[in-house]
């Protein structure tokens, strides 16, 4: 059942690339969208066959690959991982939609994204710890012709940059994982045998620093963040969706499962050290965004600021400031879509992302004002207003977080505050003011092009009004999170009570 | 009591506002504006005066239904409280009947002294002290970040890929083709590395000499 996932985008991408040549772009792209839209469905269909109260994993698919190395292919998912594979399948289909029509090399373009999409979900399913570094690693290399072919203004740079950050990180990931299993002497990488092996202390502070460091790159945070701005910035609308609605996800995955999952009691030791580092991110984030002049990077510095609030839940790791992180990733992806193809669309339309230049484009006769209300809408979400779902998974994140970092959860309000400040800025000066009537010829936006925008601001509103139908798929496997690490501090709570009272 | 000299403060300056307001807007001097101004539509005057009403009935309706707070018909009901507020709108009546109205001065606001007077004039300077705290630290500090950002973290990247691909390039046309240029640098550089290497063991090495030295001559 889950290999459909991962499988079906890649044939999907085989059947397109070795396609004639006379295949045209129109026809390339509904075969992507085909079969990424049969991929979606095939999640909606595995969303109801998952069981809510279950903790452990689910619909598990085994086969042995090479047991020497103990490497197998080995597929599970829990709440967590079910609302990456959502995600991933949701946009996946919302980046093939949201791509040009006329796209050049669209056999090339369209098997690339696919190959994304496929390794992508691969890696949130993988039981392995080798079998989720090579799915990881295997994104890499489209993703860099993606950013390197169809990219923008230097594009060579920032392909480069990303395929350099991303190599350094999955070589950390590699030894977090290797050192991981020689230390615990054992000979197999599947997780559920890895995460019963008793570690040294010291060791596991060293393994889960470096795959901090190792996903922190991916995620990313602040001060390994500096190939997100080029990145997204170079990246065509569809795989900057793609980069910062799912790719950024994995670096959080990775942390929450390999990080949290394997080493929870180095974990509870070192995360008043991640509440900071996740402040700063988000403070750091939000107060560079500020300072912006293209629309398209106030975007990107805001995913750094974002992606530190699922950082701040992970390291308070209270149940429901893990709903919270968990729910983030998914509500910061639906709304990071939803402004990358927006600020795509402007770009198209009007010509640049400046935002000296950019003015008036709520104009209703002239101007772009369903793309206008729609970029409103998504800074409002983004903002944490009420009634959209970043509201929801702010303050779940902060109501958990309050009680054990108190000062952290402050700063990172403050932070909501600065996204609030940007985000005016950007719709004040993009939306509002005077359009100038000389140049203000833009193209008329179509359907199909409104079609991914309400699609995501549909979600966005929905799970602000319904946010239970979000959080409830993660609340089982949160729990059982949380009481692995309360079990280990007892544990150690008892031990020293020992110690001290023989 | 506090809060009462409050009440009964602004009471009083909203009624000189008030009159101060209908004075030069009924009985100050004309404009070629208000010479041609239209009397409104009896379509936009008949809500007005009907919400009037309501309002100044509103509170003897709430009194009526017990919609009030418990224990505001005693304050209501309070002679001497009725009597100060009484005296405080009438206070702040008659002084700006006496300023706008009979025009006993030409400019009232000569009376204030200029500070207080442009301290009321500029909302006490509100957005301008708004400007220069808040969204000033906050273009500074993002300023300050986006700097930081560009060139010392983005910049120790770029250096560090810089200083990679200049040792290449100093690599590449290094290249001279003569085999003893090669094996001297080759030399030079496993003979750094080693006593790089070495570096630390250096001082035991050197007693070791010194005591092997100086074993004959204690002999």
């Amino acid at each position: 059942m889950l290999s459909t996932l991962i499988w079906l985008p890649i044939i999907g991408a085989l059947i397109i690339a070795f396609a004639p040549v006379k295949l045209t772009a129109q026809r390339a792209r509904d075969l992507a969208l085909a079969a990424s839209g049969t991929t979606l469905l095939w999640t909606i269909w595995l969303l109801t066959q998952f069981d809510l109260t279950t903790v452990s994993f689910q619909m598990r698919e085994f086969l042995p690959w090479l047991p020497m190395l103990g490497l197998n292919y080995d597929l599970a998912v829990d709440g967590l991982s079910m609302m990456m594979i959502g995600l991933n399948s949701l946009l996946g289909w919302i980046a093939i939609y949201s791509s040009a029509e006329d796209t050049e090399r669209p056999r090339f373009f369209y098997a690339l994204i696919l190959l994304v999409s496929g390794g992508v979900a691969g890696a949130f399913l993988a039981q392995n710890l080798l079998l989720f570094f090579l799915l990881f690693e295997i994104e890499l290399v489209p993703l860099y012709f993606l950013i390197s072919i169809w990219g923008g203004e230097k594009r060579d740079y920032a392909a480069m940059k990303f395929l350099l950050y991303t190599a350094i990180a999955g070589a950390l990931i590699l030894t977090g994982f290797i050192g991981t299993v020689w230390l615990g002497g054992s000979l197999d990488f599947s997780y559920d045998s890895v995460s019963q092996l008793k570690l040294p202390w010291a060791g596991q502070i060293v393994l889960l620093s470096i795959l901090l460091v190792g996903f922190g790159i991916k995620i990313p945070l602040v001060p390994f963040h500096t190939w997100l701005p080029d990145t997204y910035v170079s990246a065509s609308p569809p795989v900057a969706i793609l980069l910062g609605g799912v790719l950024a996800k994995l670096g959080t995955y990775g942390i929450f499962r390999f990080g949290l999952g394997l080493f929870p009691d180095a974990w509870a030791v070192l995360s008043p050290i991640l509440a900071v580092w996740a402040a700063v991110s988000v403070l750091y984030g939000s107060v560079t965004a500020i300072a912006q002049k293209d629309i398209k990077r106030m975007v990107a510095y805001s995913s750094i600021g974002h992606m530190g609030y699922v950082m701040l839940g992970g390291a308070a790791f209270t149940k429901l400031s893990l709903i919270g992180a968990i729910s983030q990733m998914v509500s910061h992806g639906l709304i990071l879509a939803l402004l990358f193809h927006l600020v795509g669309l402007v770009e198209a339309k009007v010509g640049t992302r400046q935002l000296d230049v950019l003015n008036g484009l709520m104009n209703p006769l002239r101007g772009l004002p369903m793309v206008s209300a729609l970029l409103v809408l998504s800074g409002m979400a983004s903002a944490g207003i009420p009634g959209l779902v970043g509201f929801i998974t702010e303050f779940l994140v902060f109501q958990g977080s309050y009680s054990v970092f108190p000062v952290q959860t402050l700063l990172c309000v403050v932070g909501t505050g600065l996204t609030a400040v940007y985000f005016v800025i950007l719709i004040n000066r993009t939306c509002f003011g005077r359009l100038d009537s000389q140049t203000a010829y833009y193209g008329k936006v179509t359907f199909n092009e409104r079609v991914p925008a309400l699609v995501l601001a549909t979600l966005v509103v929905l799970f602000g009004l319904q946010p239970n139908w979000l959080v409830h798929w993660s609340a089982a496997t949160s729990g059982a999170m949380v009481t692995a690490i309360s079990m280990v501090e007892t544990a150690q709570v008892d031990s020293a009570s020992a110690s001290v009272y023989p | 009591m506090g809060l009462g000299g409050v009440m009964i403060a602004t009471n009083g300056l909203a009624a000189f506002a008030l009159v101060r307001m209908f004075s030069l807007m009924f009985a100050g001097d004309r404009t070629p504006m208000t010479s041609r101004a239209p009397e409104p539509l009896w379509l936009v005057v008949l809500p007005m005066m009907l919400l009037t009403g309501l309002t100044l009935h509103l509170p003897l309706v709430m009194q009526k239904f017990s919609l009030l707070p418990q224990g505001a018909g005693e304050i209501i009901l309070n002679p001497s409280l009725g009597w100060l507020l009484l005296g405080s709108s009438g206070l702040g009546m008659a002084i700006a009947a006496f300023f706008y109205l009979f025009r006993a001065m030409q400019r009232p606001a000569a009376l204030v002294p200029p500070i207080f007077n442009r301290l009321l004039a500029y909302d006490f300077y509100t957005p301008k002290v708004y400007q220069f705290t808040a969204i000033g630290s906050v273009w500074l500090l993002s300023r300050l970040t986006d700097w930081l950002d560009r060139y010392v973290v983005d910049g120790l990247v770029n250096l560090v890929g810089f200083t990679s691909l200049l040792s290449g390039e100093a690599l590449k046309y290094g290249n001279s083709g003569r085999l003893q240029v090669y094996a001297l640098t080759i030399t030079f550089f496993v003979a750094a590395i080693g006593l790089y290497m070495s570096w630390s063991y250096m001082p035991g090495l050197m007693v070791m000499l010194f005591k092997q030295e100086a074993l004959p001559s204690s002999l």
